[in-house]
Order: structure tokens, then C-alpha cells, then sequence
């Protein structure tokens, strides 16, 4: 395990709450420099790093998880999403074994979640968790070593999360985003096989999000298991290779990130039509799907893949078709969210806090 | 771990496509999946082995829990140090030398010898009571620190334990700083000092669990007024503290008597004025007993509350 240079940490302005650029570029060092997860680790007992089946729990009259049943593979970054009081502290506390479930089964990193020997290879950042601020970044690291049973190569982790200069500043100090990052490297004291991050990048600007996302990216080709609890949708698309969304105590959706998110189709911006052209193009080239539709100087072709796109351009100029623009959308995780939450509650608004 | 690459042939990406609830099922657990409800281990004969519970869960992870708290508190120990180290030199100020003024003896002895057991007492319930109400409380619904501790391998019983002894050394370092005093005063024997101190300790380890159980089911911070108003001021008050046992009316000598602290205050009483006798070892044991039924109560309800 190589430590990062110390030229990377020297970038990053000393007691600079707001530097982020600078700090982004020592983070980004960081990454490159630091192998987080070593290489022989214990030998994983289950191809997965989570499963739950018909995971429930009830606070005697509330039902908080009405059976869950969720995968998650090793080595993914997983996503998880959820209206306000749909479930998802819930879950993320039984896996950590901070609260028990009522019923069904659950299983972390091939054991009983909460037992000791799964605590022992699990990071965990819990939401709203606020550190005395009177200690230094280092001081806290080293505690939670300490808590851990183990040394924490606290200034190994602290380049990790950008914060490689600030490290023997009090935490007070520290803006909101550097709070968060320090949450980040207590969370991967003791290299865990999998870590659990509760609202990770809540706080932080632009930057901030970005450096977070790189980091997650890296424990990801690390080989670590991510499960990334979040409201910020964009980051969640961003970041997690598969994600599941929880609504009411139930998973109404899992997968792969992009499947989730479905095309619409091509846009495409036209100028004016000469007479007949549209209907022509319409009728000729694409009766035996979803018709194109034209409207205020767009036409929609819905169900187009992405591999098509060179083949309609190229047709619709043989069809005489004017074009300026062509945009291949597709549906943000947003957009997807809100219709899966109306799906399964009709006349609900997708109000989402995610 | 080993390289992601080798290590998961299957990549996440491997998965059947989007589950969409209704539509396809999750993978079946396997039959060694682990039961979320608790699933009590079995034993090398085969039968169910409980779960430890209570004191017997604890281990020695709880130092850790007890070191992180000692460190937060050196940290700003200009500022922690300052209340336990002067608010029983004013109880001594106000009641030793100011009502000790107009007292000329009580109980054989001089006002300030009489109450100064009372003051080391008080002191140490006080510390304990106020670090293992509003000070774990803090620590487990503001700043889920309990959170983050738990998901470590150390358990909710390590950490109550921890945060009892904290509690308790608390109460132990403000008797320490008013025997300090009442050494310069002579109205302590320093011989006696380790033993006032390691019964102060015992002490702080009693209220340190009584509050921590009141943490347990308390939601709001408010209410640790009725504990405070309603047990520990009361109690504070009417254990011979500050004044003989015998002034208050016979009928209610009894109830005051089942209150631990009075033994607490009795004992240490007799260790100040060489008054102990086998009355002294039945306190003792009774402030064990109590100390160790309290502590049960707060391990067992502060995991129910920590982890539902």
C-alpha cells in the first residue's frame, strides 16, 4: 500500500475552508496515489456483499419495511433511493445492525449483520453525524482505529479525502464539506469491504461532489463495496453502477442504472418542412414502429436506439427534411424516479426526498 | 481483496436487468442466509446458545469507548476541569465556613467535618448524573456518535459500559478535587484518600447507570428534568448530606434509607470520621447490589434503544 507523494498534500492550501479547487486537486492526487483496499483481504464467502429477503420491520403499528428483498454484488456502487419515510435509514440501520428487523433475513458480507466479525469489515457514515469539533481530523481517525481494534493510517485516508493538510486542524475549523469528507474517512477506517454512506455529499459544493464521486469511483476499482444512500439523484446517476428504489417499506425497482433510465427516443430540431415531406418521411420509414410526431419545429421519434441515430439522421435528409439538431435524450434519474414513485402510488406527486 | 477484476467475474452489470417489483422476483436467499429476526447461534451440542445480554455482553472494547470520551474531555479540559473543580469549593465555602459559622457542633464534630463527606458525595453523583444523562444523550440523538461506534465491533453493552465508567471517573475526579481541600483543611486523613476515591467511583458507576437508564427511555431532553427535579435534588437533599438522618420524621427514615445514596454518604461519613463498623460492610454490599441492578437495567434498555 503506497502512500500518496507529499507534494500532493503541500497543494492544498493550509485552513482554507472554501478551497476546494485546490483540495479537489489533492484528493484527485490522492486517489491515484493511494491503494485504499489491500490486496488479499478476507476471502469473500458470498458472491454478493448484501442480500435481504422479505426484510421487514414495524414500529408497532408502522410498518417501516414491508419485505425488501435486495441484492447487491461485491464491488459495486450501489444506489439507494426513496421518498421521505420510505424506508431507506431503515434498511441501511438493520444491515449495520444498528436496529433489528421484525422479520425475514438479511445478509452482509456473508454473515449476520451487526455481528462483530461483519462489523469488523464494514465503514459506516452515519447521516447527521457531527464530530467534536474540538478535535483534530487525526485525532478522530485515530479514535475511531481505536474503536475499531486497529492503527488508522490516518494520514494515508486524509490525503484520500483531500484533507491531507487540514489534518491537524480542530474540526471545528472545518467547513461543512470538509466535515463530510472527514465523515467519508472515518467510514474507510480499517479498509472495509464494504461501506455504507448515508447522504455523503449532502453538504458539499460542486467540486466537493465531484471529488466525493471520484473517491467513490476509485474504492469501487478498488474493489470495495459501496452502498450510497443519497437524495442528490444527479449524483446517484453519476456514481452507482445499479441502484434500487424503496417506496413505502417496499422496492419497487433494481438494476442497472441506465436500464432504469429509459430513452425516450431522438429529438430532432428541423426548420421549415417542405410540403409533404413529414407525412412521406412518416409513412415510408418508420410505419412499423411508434410513429414520429411533429411539433413547434421538433420531431420525436420515440423507441429509436442509440446505434440508429446515424441511419434516421441519414434517412430524414434523403427525405428532403431540413435538420439543425439532433438530441438523443434520455430519461434523468429524476425523471425516472418521479414516474417510478407515481407508478406505484397513482395520484401521488413524486415528491421526492429521495 | 483481491483484484476486482478476478475477484468478480460477474460484474454488477451481470445481473438480470431492472427488477421491477411485481414483475420479477429477487434471487432466493440461500439456505445459510443468516436470519435478520434474531437467530440465536447454536452451541458445539447442538442447542441454542443465548445471546449475551446485559454486563455479561460486555468486553474489554469498552476501555476504547471510555479512552474516546477521556480524550474529548482532556481536549478542552481548561473549560471541563473549571464547574467540578470549583462548585464544591463553594458548597464548601457556603456551608462550612458560612452555615458552619452559626453551627458550632453536629454529630460530635464541627459543622464543615460533618458535611464534607456529604459535599465529596454530592459532587460525584452530580458529575456522573449530568455526564451519563445530557452528555450521552448528546452523544446518541445530536451527534450519532453511538451510531458510528456501534457499526465498529464494539457492541451497545461496551458502549453504555464505556460511557458509565466515564461517568463515574468524572464523579471521582471532582471528589478528588474537594479531598484536595478538605486534605488542606485537615478535615481529611490522606491515608484514606484511594479508599474515599475508589467508593466515589463505585458511586459515580450507580448514578452513571441510573441516568444512563433514564437516557434509555427518555425522547427529549426536558425530560430529564422530572429525573433530576424529582429523584437527584430530592435525594441530594434528604440523605444526610447536609444535615442528620434523625431531623427528618421517623416514618420517612426508612425510605431514606432503601435510597442508596444514604449508604453512599454514611459510609463515606464513617470512613472520614472512623466511624465505620459491620453496618459499613452492609452498606458496601448494598451499594454494590444496587450499583450492579442498575447497571443490568441500563446495558440491557440502552441496547433496546440503540438497536430497537
Amino acid at each position: 500500500m503506497s502512500n500518496p507523494p507529499s507534494a500532493t498534500a503541500t497543494q492544498a492550501p493550509a485552513g482554507s475552508a472554501g478551497s476546494a479547487a485546490a483540495s479537489a486537486s489533492a484528493a484527485s492526487a490522492a486517489i491515484a496515489a493511494s491503494a485504499v483496499v489491500p490486496e488479499a483481504a478476507a476471502p469473500a464467502t458470498s458472491a454478493a456483499a448484501i442480500i435481504c429477503s422479505d426484510l421487514r420491520k414495524n414500529y408497532r403499528d408502522t410498518v417501516a419495511l414491508a419485505g425488501v428483498d435486495l441484492r447487491v454484488e461485491r464491488g459495486a456502487v450501489f444506489g439507494f433511493l426513496g421518498p421521505n419515510g420510505a424506508g431507506k435509514s431503515t434498511l441501511v440501520k438493520i444491515l449495520t445492525g444498528l436496529v433489528h428487523p421484525s422479520g425475514g433475513q438479511g445478509e452482509v458480507l456473508g454473515g449476520k449483520p451487526g455481528s462483530r466479525a461483519v462489523h469488523r469489515r464494514l465503514g459506516y457514515l452515519p447521516e447527521q453525524f457531527r464530530f467534536p469539533q474540538w478535535l483534530t481530523g487525526r485525532e478522530l481517525l485515530s479514535l475511531h482505529g481505536r474503536l475499531m481494534g486497529i492503527e488508522a493510517e490516518a494520514a494515508r485516508l486524509l490525503d484520500l479525502v483531500g484533507l491531507g493538510v487540514a489534518g491537524d486542524r480542530k474540526i471545528g475549523e472545518y467547513s461543512k464539506g470538509m466535515q463530510q469528507r472527514l465523515g467519508l474517512a472515518q467510514a474507510l477506517v480499517g479498509d472495509p469491504e464494504l461501506v455504507f454512506l448515508d447522504e455523503p455529499t449532502s453538504a458539499l459544493d460542486p467540486i466537493g461532489r465531484r471529488d466525493v464521486r471520484d473517491i467513490l469511483t476509485h474504492l469501487r476499482d478498488r474493489g470495495m463495496t459501496v452502498f450510497l444512500n443519497s437524495h442528490l439523484l444527479t449524483e446517484v446517476e453519476r456514481v452507482c453502477d445499479r441502484l434500487a428504489v424503496i417506496d413505502k417499506g417496499s422496492v419497487i425497482a433494481q438494476g442497472a442504472t441506465e436500464d432504469l433510465l429509459q430513452s425516450p427516443g431522438l429529438s430532432v430540431r428541423v426548420g421549415e418542412l417542405p410540403q409533404g415531406s413529414f407525412e412521406d418521411f412518416a409513412a415510408r420509414s418508420w410505419s412499423e414502429v411508434a410513429p414520429p410526431t411533429y411539433a413547434d419545429g421538433v420531431i420525436t421519434l420515440p423507441g429509436v436506439a442509440a446505434d440508429e441515430v446515424p441511419a434516421v439522421v441519414h434517412r430524414m435528409v434523403e427525405a428532403g427534411l431540413p435538420v439543425y439538431e439532433v438530441t438523443f435524450a434520455r430519461q434523468s434519474l429524476e425523471e425516472a424516479f418521479v414516474q417510478l414513485i407515481r407508478e406505484h402510488h397513482p395520484g401521488s406527486d413524486g415528491r421526492a426526498g429521495a | 481483496m483481491t483484484d476486482p477484476g478476478t475477484q468478480h467475474p460477474d460484474s454488477p452489470r451481470g445481473l438480470a436487468g431492472p427488477h421491477v417489483a411485481g414483475t420479477e422476483t429477487a434471487s432466493a436467499a440461500p439456505p445459510s442466509l443468516a436470519e435478520g429476526c434474531p437467530s440465536p447461534a447454536r452451541g458445539p451440542d447442538g442447542t441454542r446458545a443465548r445471546p449475551r445480554r446485559g454486563i455479561a455482553a460486555v468486553g474489554p472494547r469498552f476501555l476504547q469507548v471510555w479512552y474516546r470520551n477521556a480524550f474529548v474531555f482532556v481536549k478542552l479540559w481548561k473549560t471541563n476541569l473549571f464547574p467540578p473543580l470549583i462548585e464544591p469549593y463553594l458548597y464548601l465555602l457556603a456551608l462550612g465556613l458560612g452555615v458552619g459559622f452559626y453551627v458550632s457542633e453536629i454529630d460530635g464534630v464541627d459543622y464543615l467535618t460533618f458535611v464534607a463527606p456529604g459535599i465529596i458525595v454530592t459532587s460525584a453523583i452530580l458529575q456522573a448524573t449530568f455526564e451519563c444523562t445530557y452528555g450521552s444523550y448528546f452523544r446518541m440523538s445530536f451527534q450519532s456518535t453511538f451510531d458510528a461506534i456501534i457499526s465498529t465491533p464494539v457492541n451497545p453493552e461496551e458502549v453504555s459500559m464505556g460511557e458509565i465508567c466515564w461517568g463515574a471517573s468524572r464523579a471521582a475526579l471532582a471528589s478528588g478535587a474537594i479531598m484536595v481541600s478538605l486534605a488542606a483543611f485537615g478535615r481529611l486523613e490522606l491515608i484514606w484518600a484511594p479508599v474515599i476515591l475508589a467508593l466515589q467511583f463505585l458511586v459515580g458507576m450507580q448514578f452513571g447507570a441510573l441516568s444512563l437508564l433514564i437516557t434509555s427511555k427518555v425522547r427529549q431532553t426536558e425530560y430529564f428534568n422530572f429525573f433530576l427535579s424529582g429523584i437527584i435534588f430530592p435525594a441530594q437533599m434528604l440523605t444526610g448530606a447536609f444535615f442528620p438522618l434523625s431531623r427528618i420524621p421517623e416514618v420517612l427514615q426508612p425510605i431514606a434509607w432503601a435510597v442508596p445514596l444514604t449508604s453512599a454518604i454514611d459510609l463515606t461519613r464513617g470512613i472520614m470520621l472512623d466511624r465505620l463498623g459491620l453496618h459499613s460492610l452492609l452498606e458496601l454490599a448494598y451499594l454494590i447490589v444496587a450499583t450492579v441492578v442498575f447497571m443490568e437495567l441500563a446495558l440491557r434498555n440502552m441496547r433496546r434503544r440503540l438497536i430497537g
